[in-house]
C-alpha cells in the first residue's frame, strides 16, 4: 500500500519555498553551485537551479555527484575513486563557492557524510548546506538539512518512494508500508 | 418601472430602468468584467462608494445566497446591468437581488448599453458618476461638487477584533476591508483565526503569539493611509512569515520603498494570462485593482517579482529577499473568479511550518 | 516553438455529413489548412463529402477524395510520407482509424507523429473503462455502475448513492429493461423482476441522473501547459433529452461562480492530465438541489460544442488550435491584425448571450417517433444572439422557423392534457409548448418540476409574453415598438400582429430612432479593441458596424440545416462568397447556422449572425447598401419579399425554379448546357439514377459518364438548344432526357440545381459557379466563354451517392427521397467490372 504524502502541487511548492529559502540565507545567489546526489537529487537540484534562473535571470552552476564509492557502509571490491561533480560533462569548481546538496530523502545522514567527504575532496567551498525534500528522521550521524521540503515521521519498516516527473513520469511522494 | 439615470464626470447620461433601492449615489464607475459571481463583487468591500458596471449582461439569475458573501454589509453605491434578472420563487428561502439591494439601500439601473459603457471608460479612464432621478443640469453640478472620501479603510474595516477559531496555526489577519474569501481558505485549512484593526499595534499583535501575519485586501489608495501602518509591516515582516494581498500587498511594497501608482483603466476580471516567474507557469486568477505597484521602482536587493501580468505589465506579487514575507495583487482565494492561486495559502502555512522547525 | 520537423499533414476529413455532424467538421479542416499554410506547413486532406470547402480550396494534388477508410489512409500515408497525421477534425470515424494506426503501429514504422492528441487522450475516446480510469486518476467523480448479486447488497449501495437509481439485468433475456427507483419499495420490485430477467441472476444499479443541469465546458492548453477556458455552454432541458437536442445557452447562467469554478477547475484537471494540445470539452451533470456534479464526457475532438464557442466568443479557435498541434504556444502564435493583442492569451469573455435552437427533420420524415429522449434526433440549429436572454431565444426562434415568415406560431389548438403530456414528453415545438403554458398562466413552480428546467428560463419567457401583451394591446406605439424591438422581435413580427405592413412598422421604428445597433462579436466584453468584422444586432445606443464598402455583395446564407440538400447548398453558398470576392466584391455573409463553412471568417469580408428574414435582411441592407444581393438556392417566399424592394439588386443562384421550369415524372440523363444571351454550349451528360424507378423527385444518385453515342447525342443537342433557346433560362441548364427502349426523349427543362451543379465542379477541370457569378454580375466575355469551353476536360468517371438519416433515427426506410438526403459521398474510382 502506497500512500501519497506530497502530491505534484506540494512538490513544486517545497521546491519554490527552498528557492526562496536559500536566496534568503544566502543573501544572494553569488558564489552559488548546486550539488544533486545522484540519482533523484540530481532532478531536485535541477529545478532548484531552474527556479533561481527564472527568479534572478542568473544562470547556477548544477553538478552532479555520484557517491556510491564513498559510503561507509557499503563494501567496495575497489579502492577508492576520485570523486566528480559534473555538470553538463564540465566539471564544476567548488572552490570558495557556496554549495547547496541536495538530495531526494534524508535519512541516516550516511549519505550526507559521504557526500561531504566527496566535495572536499574536490577543494574547500565557502559554506556547504543541505537541501531534502523529505526529513525522515532516524538519523545516525550529527547532520541536520538547512532547507526541508517536508518533515515525514516514519518508522524503520516504511519506505520513503520520492518519483519524479524526469524518470518517473509523475511527482509524488509515497509512504510504502514494506 | 421606474426611469432613472446613471450620469457621469464626462457629461454622459444613460437612462435605465431602477431595480433595487431608489436612492441617489455618488461613487467611481468601474467595469466588473467577470462572467459569473455578482454577489461576490456587491459584497466585496474594495468596492465601498464605488459603481460596478457589469459586462456579464445578466445579473440576479441566482439570487443571492449566504455562501457567497464577501461581507456581511455591502457598501458599494450601484450596480448598473444590462438586464436585471429576477428568479426567486415563493417556496424557495433564497433572497432577490433586488431585495438584498433595497435592504442595503443600493441603487440599481438595468437596460443600459453596458457595452458602450465599457468602451467608454476603458478609453476615458475610472470617473465619478451618480444614479439620479433626474440628468439635468442641477445632477451633473452636484456630482462634479461631490468630493469622494479617502477614508474608505476606516468605513469598512472591522473596528474591533474577533476570532475565528481553529486548530492550527495562528494566524492574525489584519483587516482593511477583509473579503471573506481569505478567511474561508484559512478556516479550510483548520488555522486559528484573529481578525484586527487595520490600526493595531505591533506589540497588541504581537501579545497574541501570531504564527504568521495576513494583511488583508481593501478599498482605496494606500497612500491615504497613515505612515504608521507601513512602520507596523515593516515591523511585523523581520518576525513573522507574512502573506498580504490587495492592498495589503501594496502596502508591502511600499513597507519595502517601493512605489505605487494608479492606474488610468482599473481591472475587475480573471482573463489576464499571469506568469508565476519562479516556475514559469501561466494561470488565471481573480484581480481587482485600482493601483498597482511600479516595477521599475522595486528595489531588487530587498523584493523579488514573483508574478507578473501579462496582459499589461503589473506586478503581481513580491517577496522579500530577506524574510518569508510575500504578497500578491490579486485574489487568491477567487470569489469570484479561478481558485488555482488558493495553494498559495499553503505557500503560507508551509513559510511558517518551516520557520518553527 | 514551431515544430520544424513537420513540413506536411495529414488531415483525416470527416466524410459524409450526417446525424450529428454537418459542415462544422470541414470548416475546421479549412480553417487549419489556412492556419497551416501562415506558417509554412503542407496539408494533405482525405474526404468523400463532395460538399467539401476543404478539399475544393486546396491545392488539387493534395486533396485525396476517397472514402474515409483505415486502408486509403495507409495508402495515402505510404504514398505522401507525412510528416503529422491530425485526427480530430474528422469525427468519431477519423479517431477510430487513427487508433488502429496506432495499435498496428503503422505510424511509429512510417514515423508519422500524432497531433492533437496524447497517445492516452486516443485511447480515451469510446472506451468507458478508459474514461473511468482517467476520472480516477484526477479525482473527479462520475456515474459508476455496480453489479449486484442479492438484495442485500442492493440495498446497501443505495443507502450510499441515494434515489433515484436505475436498475437493469445483466444479460437480459427480454429487451433491455430500464427501471427508475425513487424509493425501497420501487428498488424492491425492480430487482425481482430484473434478476429474474437476467440470464446470470445479477443487476446493474446506477445512479439515475435523469433531471440534472447538463452542462458543458471547453478549454484549450498549449505545449507549455497553459491552459484556460474558451467557453461555457448550459443546456436548458435537463438530462434525459439528449444534448444535441436540447436549447443550449452559452455563457452559463444559472449556476454560482464558486460551483462554476469547480467545473472549471476540474476540466482543466482533466485536460492536463490528458496532455490535451488544443481544445477538449468536458461533460458535466449538476444536481440543482446540492450541486454535486458527475462528469459525464470527456471529448478532445472537434464536435458541435467547438463550432459554437467559436461562435458564441469570437475567439479564433481553429486557427489556434491549428498552431498549437504545431507547437506554437499562446505567446508564438500571430493572429490577424483583427485581433487585440495577445487575443491568444486572454480567456474569452462574453458581454451577449447565444442561444441555439435544434431543427428536427420531422416534417420530411412522419413516421420517426417525435419524441426528445436521448437519442439525438436533430440534423442542424440555428442560433439567436442577443445582450439578453430573451433576445437571443426570440432570434433563436426566428431564426429556426422553417419558412421565412417573421411570426411566432401559437399553440392554442393544444389541449390542457395534451399541454401537461408535452411538458413531460417533449417534442420538437418544445419552446413553443412551454411558452403556451405560461401564456395559460401554469404557475413556474410547476412548470420547472414538470420539466426540470430553472425557473430562470420560465421566468424569462414570462418576460417576452409580457412584451407580446404590450404589443397587442399597444399596436403602432412607440413604447410598444421601443420595448418589442429590445426583446428580440422582428419587424415582421410586429406588422403581423398589428395587422399592417413591414414597411410601415420599419417607418415607424425610423420616426422613433428604434433602429438597430450592430455590435461585435469579440472575446474581450469590449474591454480591447478588436477589429473582427462579426456581428450581431441589438437595440442600443452605440453602433459598431459600419458600411464596408461601396462594392459590396450581401449573401443571404441557408441558416439552419434541414434534410435535403441542404450542406450541398452550405458549399454552395461557401463558394459564391469565394467566387464573388475573387471579382473584387467585399463579401457580407448573413447566417445563423453555427455548424455552417460559410461563416468561416476565412470566407467573407464581413458576417452578421442574424435571422434570414426580410426585416433583417433590409435593416443589414440599410447599413451596407450592397451592390448585389445574393440568394444562393431557391427560397421562393424569401426572394418574393425581397423582390418588393427594387433597390435591391437580388440575384437567385440557381435561378429561381418556381416557375419556367418542364419537369417530367421520370428521367434518365441529363444534358447540362451553358447559357449566355447569345448562344448556348454543350457541357457533358449526366446519368440520373434514383431508386425508384426514375421518378425525377427522386433522383440525387449522380454518374459520369453517361454512354450515349455520339449521332444520337448530336442530335439531342439540337432539340435541346432549340428548347433552351425558347425558354428565358440563362447560365447553367440542364435538358432531362428519357430514353425509352433506346428511344431518346427531350421531356424537360431546368435550371441546374446545386447538387449538380457541385458535382459538375467536381468532375470537370471548370469552376462553374464562378462562371455563373461572373455571368450574373456581366463579367464574363466571350474570349472568357471560349477559352473555358476551349480547354474544358472531364474526369473519366464519378459517381455521387445520397445519404439519408434512416438508420440513426430509426426510421424502417430503405429508398429516400431528394428532400430526406442528410449528405452525400463521391467516389471517383470506376468500377473494376466494368
Amino acid at each position: 500500500m502506497a500512500k501519497v504524502i506530497i502530491d505534484k502541487m506540494a512538490m513544486q511548492r517545497a521546491l519554490t519555498r527552498i528557492t526562496y529559502e536559500i536566496i534568503e540565507k544566502n543573501k544572494g545567489i553569488e558564489d552559488l553551485v548546486i550539488v544533486g546526489i545522484k540519482t533523484r537529487g540530481i532532478y531536485l537540484a535541477k529545478r532548484i537551479a531552474n527556479r533561481l534562473q527564472q527568479l534572478e535571470n542568473v544562470e547556477v552552476p548544477v553538478g552532479a555527484l555520484d557517491i556510491t564509492k564513498y559510503r561507509d557502509d557499503i563494501e567496495h571490491d575497489s579502492a577508492k575513486e576520485t570523486p566528480t561533480v559534473v555538470a553538463s560533462g564540465d566539471r564544476v569548481s567548488v572552490e570558495g563557492k557556496n554549495v547547496i546538496l541536495v538530495d531526494d530523502v534524508l535519512y541516516t545522514g550516511r549519505t550526507i557524510k559521504a557526500a561531504l567527504s566527496a566535495i572536499s575532496e574536490l577543494g574547500r567551498p565557502n559554506s556547504i548546506r543541505l537541501a531534502v525534500l523529505v526529513d525522515r528522521g532516524h538519523r545516525e550521524l550529527p547532520i541536520r538539512a538547512d532547507f526541508v521540503g517536508k518533515n515525514i515521521p516514519s518508522a524503520q519498516n516504511e519506505k520513503i518512494q520520492v518519483s519524479v516527473q524526469e524518470i518517473d513520469k509523475r511527482d509524488a511522494v509515497e509512504i510504502v508500508n514494506k | 418601472m421606474t426611469k432613472r439615470y446613471l450620469i457621469l464626470e464626462d457629461g454622459s447620461s444613460y437612462p435605465g430602468e431602477a431595480f433595487g433601492a431608489l436612492a441617489t449615489t455618488t461613487g467611481e464607475i468601474i467595469i466588473n468584467s467577470n462572467m459569473m459571481g455578482y454577489q461576490e463583487s456587491i459584497t466585496n468591500p474594495i468596492y465601498h462608494n464605488q459603481i460596478i458596471v457589469f459586462t456579464q449582461p445578466t445579473i440576479g439569475n441566482v439570487g443571492i445566497n449566504h455562501k457567497s458573501y464577501e461581507s456581511i454589509v455591502t457598501s458599494i453605491k450601484g450596480v448598473i446591468t444590462r438586464e436585471y434578472s429576477d428568479t426567486t420563487l415563493n417556496h424557495q428561502h433564497k433572497q432577490s437581488l433586488d431585495t438584498f439591494l433595497k435592504q442595503h439601500e443600493i441603487p440599481g439601473i438595468e437596460g443600459i448599453d453596458t457595452r458602450e459603457l465599457a468602451h467608454r471608460i476603458t478609453k476615458k479612464g475610472t470617473m465619478k458618476a451618480s444614479i439620479v432621478d433626474v440628468d439635468d443640469e442641477h445632477a451633473f453640478d452636484q456630482l462634479n461638487a461631490t468630493v469622494l472620501t479617502n477614508q474608505q479603510v476606516s468605513q469598512v474595516a472591522t473596528p474591533k477584533p474577533y476570532p475565528n477559531p481553529g486548530n492550527g496555526f495562528n494566524i492574525i489577519v489584519i483587516d482593511f476591508g477583509l473579503k471573506q474569501g481569505i478567511l474561508r481558505r484559512l478556516d479550510e485549512r483548520d488555522c486559528n483565526v484573529v481578525v484586527v484593526p487595520w490600526d493595531t499595534s505591533v506589540e497588541r499583535i504581537l501579545s497574541l503569539d501570531p504564527d504568521g501575519i495576513v494583511i488583508s485586501t481593501g478599498p482605496g489608495n494606500p497612500a491615504d493611509l497613515p505612515k504608521s501602518i507601513i512602520k507596523t509591516i515593516q515591523s511585523l515582516q523581520t518576525q513573522f512569515p507574512l502573506l498580504a494581498i490587495g492592498l495589503g500587498h501594496e502596502l508591502f511594497a511600499i513597507a519595502n520603498n517601493a512605489k505605487v501608482y494608479k492606474l488610468e483603466t482599473e481591472h475587475h476580471g480573471s482573463n489576464h494570462p499571469v506568469r508565476k516567474i519562479i516556475t514559469n507557469q501561466v494561470i488565471y486568477v481573480s484581480q481587482a485593482q485600482g493601483y498597482a505597484v511600479d516595477y521599475d521602482s522595486i528595489d531588487r536587493n530587498t523584493l523579488i517579482t514573483t508574478y507578473i501580468d501579462l496582459y499589461n505589465g503589473t506586478v503581481q506579487g513580491l517577496r522579500h529577499r530577506d524574510y518569508p514575507a510575500f504578497s500578491v495583487q490579486f485574489s487568491p482565494d477567487g470569489e469570484p473568479g479561478p481558485t488555482i492561486a488558493s495553494d498559495i495559502f499553503d505557500e503560507f502555512l508551509e513559510n511558517i511550518g518551516s520557520q518553527r522547525r | 516553438m514551431i515544430n520544424q520537423n513537420i513540413n506536411k499533414v495529414l488531415i483525416i476529413g470527416g466524410g459524409p455529413s450526417k446525424v450529428g455532424q454537418e459542415n462544422e467538421l470541414d470548416a475546421a479542416v479549412f480553417q487549419t489548412i489556412v492556419s497551416f499554410k501562415r506558417v509554412g506547413v503542407k496539408s494533405i486532406v482525405i474526404d468523400d463529402n463532395p460538399y467539401s470547402i476543404a478539399t475544393t480550396e486546396i491545392q488539387p494534388a493534395s486533396a485525396y477524395i476517397e472514402a474515409v477508410t483505415l486502408d486509403n489512409v495507409v495508402a495515402i500515408i505510404q504514398n505522401e510520407g507525412p510528416d503529422a497525421i491530425l485526427p480530430t477534425l474528422g469525427g468519431p470515424n477519423a479517431i477510430k482509424i487513427c487508433q488502429k494506426l496506432v495499435e498496428m503501429k503503422i505510424l511509429a514504422k512510417y514515423s508519422v507523429e500524432l497531433l492533437g492528441l496524447s497517445k492516452a487522450a486516443l485511447k480515451l475516446i469510446g472506451n468507458p473503462l478508459r474514461f473511468s480510469q482517467l476520472m480516477k486518476e484526477v479525482q473527479e467523480p462520475i456515474i459508476s455502475s455496480t453489479i449486484v448479486h442479492s438484495n442485500a447488497e442492493a440495498f446497501d449501495l443505495v443507502r450510499q448513492v441515494g434515489f433515484p437509481i436505475i436498475v437493469k439485468p445483466v444479460l437480459s433475456s427480454i429487451n433491455s429493461r430500464r427501471t427508475i427507483c425513487n424509493s425501497f419499495d420501487d428498488l424492491e420490485i425492480a430487482l425481482s423482476e430484473s434478476f429474474t430477467d437476467s440470464t446470470l441472476n445479477r443487476c446493474v444499479i446506477e445512479k439515475s441522473i435523469v433531471g440534472y443541469k447538463e452542462l458543458s465546458i471547453i478549454g484549450i492548453r498549449d505545449p507549455n501547459g497553459t491552459k484556460l477556458i474558451i467557453n461555457g455552454v448550459e443546456d436548458i432541458d435537463a438530462i434525459g433529452i439528449h444534448s444535441g437536442d436540447s436549447i443550449a445557452v452559452s455563457p452559463i447562467q444559472t449556476i454560482t461562480d464558486s460551483v462554476y469554478q469547480r467545473l472549471r477547475k476540474a476540466t482543466l484537471n482533466i485536460m492536463e492530465q490528458l496532455e490535451i494540445i488544443g481544445a477538449c470539452e468536458v461533460s458535466f451533470a449538476l444536481n440543482p438541489d446540492n450541486n454535486d456534479y458527475f462528469v459525464t464526457k470527456v471529448t478532445p475532438n472537434y464536435n458541435r460544442g467547438f463550432a459554437l464557442a467559436t461562435l458564441a466568443t469570437g475567439y479564433p479557435l481553429n486557427y489556434v488550435t491549428a498552431q498549437l498541434v504545431l507547437g506554437n504556444g499562446f505567446a508564438d502564435i500571430h493572429l490577424p491584425h483583427a485581433y487585440a493583442k495577445l487575443t491568444t492569451f486572454m480567456e474569452p469573455l462574453m458581454d451577449r448571450i447565444l442561444i441555439r435552437i435544434p431543427l428536427w427533420p420531422f416534417d420530411s420524415l412522419k413516421t420517426v417517433d417525435q419524441h426528445l429522449d436521448q437519442s439525438m434526433k436533430s440534423i442542424g440549429s440555428a442560433v439567436g444572439i442577443g445582450r439578453t436572454v430573451e433576445e437571443a431565444i426570440l432570434k433563436a426562434m426566428r431564426s429556426s422557423q422553417f419558412n421565412p415568415r417573421d411570426v411566432l406560431p401559437n399553440m392554442e389548438e393544444l389541449s390542457d392534457d395534451e399541454m401537461i403530456s408535452q411538458l413531460i414528453h417533449p417534442k420538437a415545438s418544445r419552446i413553443l409548448v412551454l411558452i403556451e403554458a405560461l401564456r395559460r398562466n401554469y404557475p413556474v413552480e410547476d412548470l420547472s418540476e414538470l420539466t426540470k428546467i430553472d425557473p430562470f428560463y420560465f421566468k424569462r419567457l414570462q418576460k417576452l409574453l409580457a412584451v407580446e401583451n404590450l404589443v397587442v394591446k399597444e399596436p403602432l406605439t412607440e413604447e410598444s415598438l421601443r420595448t418589442a424591438h429590445r426583446r428580440g422581435f422582428g419587424d415582421g413580427m410586429l406588422a403581423a400582429a398589428w395587422q399592417t405592413d413591414l414597411d410601415k412598422v420599419r417607418y415607424l421604428g425610423k420616426l422613433k430612432n428604434s433602429v438597430p445597433t450592430y455590435k461585435m462579436i469579440e472575446p474581450s466584453a469590449g474591454e480591447e479593441a478588436h477589429s473582427i468584422r462579426s456581428f450581431y444586432s441589438s437595440f442600443e445606443r452605440e453602433n459598431e458596424s459600419h458600411q464596408l464598402s461601396d462594392r459590396s455583395a450581401l449573401v443571404i446564407g441557408r441558416g439552419g440545416n434541414r434534410l435535403g440538400p441542404n450542406s450541398a447548398a452550405d458549399y454552395y453558398t461557401s463558394e459564391v462568397l469565394i467566387q464573388m470576392h475573387r471579382l473584387g466584391y467585399k463579401t457580407i455573409i448573413m447566417n445563423n447556422n453555427p455548424n455552417s463553412v460559410s461563416l468561416s471568417p476565412q470566407l467573407s469580408d464581413k458576417q452578421y449572425i442574424e435571422p434570414i428574414q426580410i426585416g433583417a435582411i433590409l435593416n443589414i441592407a440599410e447599413i451596407e447598401k450592397p451592390a448585389i444581393v445574393v440568394v444562393p438556392g431557391n427560397r421562393h417566399y424569401l426572394v418574393r419579399q425581397l423582390r418588393q424592394y427594387p433597390d435591391l439588386k437580388v440575384v437567385v443562384l440557381p435561378p429561381d425554379q418556381e416557375t419556367g421550369v418542364t419537369l417530367p415524372q421520370k428521367t434518365s440523363f441529363a444534358m447540362n448546357f451553358f447559357v449566355t444571351k447569345d448562344e448556348s454550349r454543350f457541357i457533358n451528360t449526366v446519368k440520373l439514377a434514383s431508386g425508384k424507378n426514375h421518378e425525377l423527385k427522386d433522383i440525387s444518385h449522380l454518374a459520369f459518364p453517361y454512354a450515349i453515342d455520339d449521332d444520337k447525342l448530336a442530335g439531342l443537342i439540337t432539340d435541346a438548344k432549340e428548347l433552351i433557346s425558347s425558354s428565358y433560362w440563362k447560365g447553367l441548364v440542364q435538358i432531362l432526357v428519357l430514353e425509352d427502349q433506346g428511344l431518346f426523349k427531350v421531356v424537360g427543362i431546368r435550371p441546374i440545381r446545386i447538387i449538380e451543379t457541385i458535382f459538375l465542379n467536381r468532375i470537370s477541370n471548370v469552376n462553374w459557379i464562378k462562371m455563373l457569378v461572373k455571368l450574373y454580375t456581366n463579367q464574363l466575355t466571350t474570349e472568357d466563354l471560349n477559352k473555358t469551353f476551349k480547354n474544358l476536360s472531364f474526369i473519366p468517371f464519378a459517381e455521387m451517392k445520397p445519404k439519408f438519416p434512416f438508420i440513426d433515427l430509426k426510421v424502417d426506410q430503405e429508398v429516400g427521397s431528394t428532400n430526406q438526403e442528410v449528405g452525400a459521398e463521391i467516389n471517383l474510382d470506376p468500377p473494376e467490372d466494368e
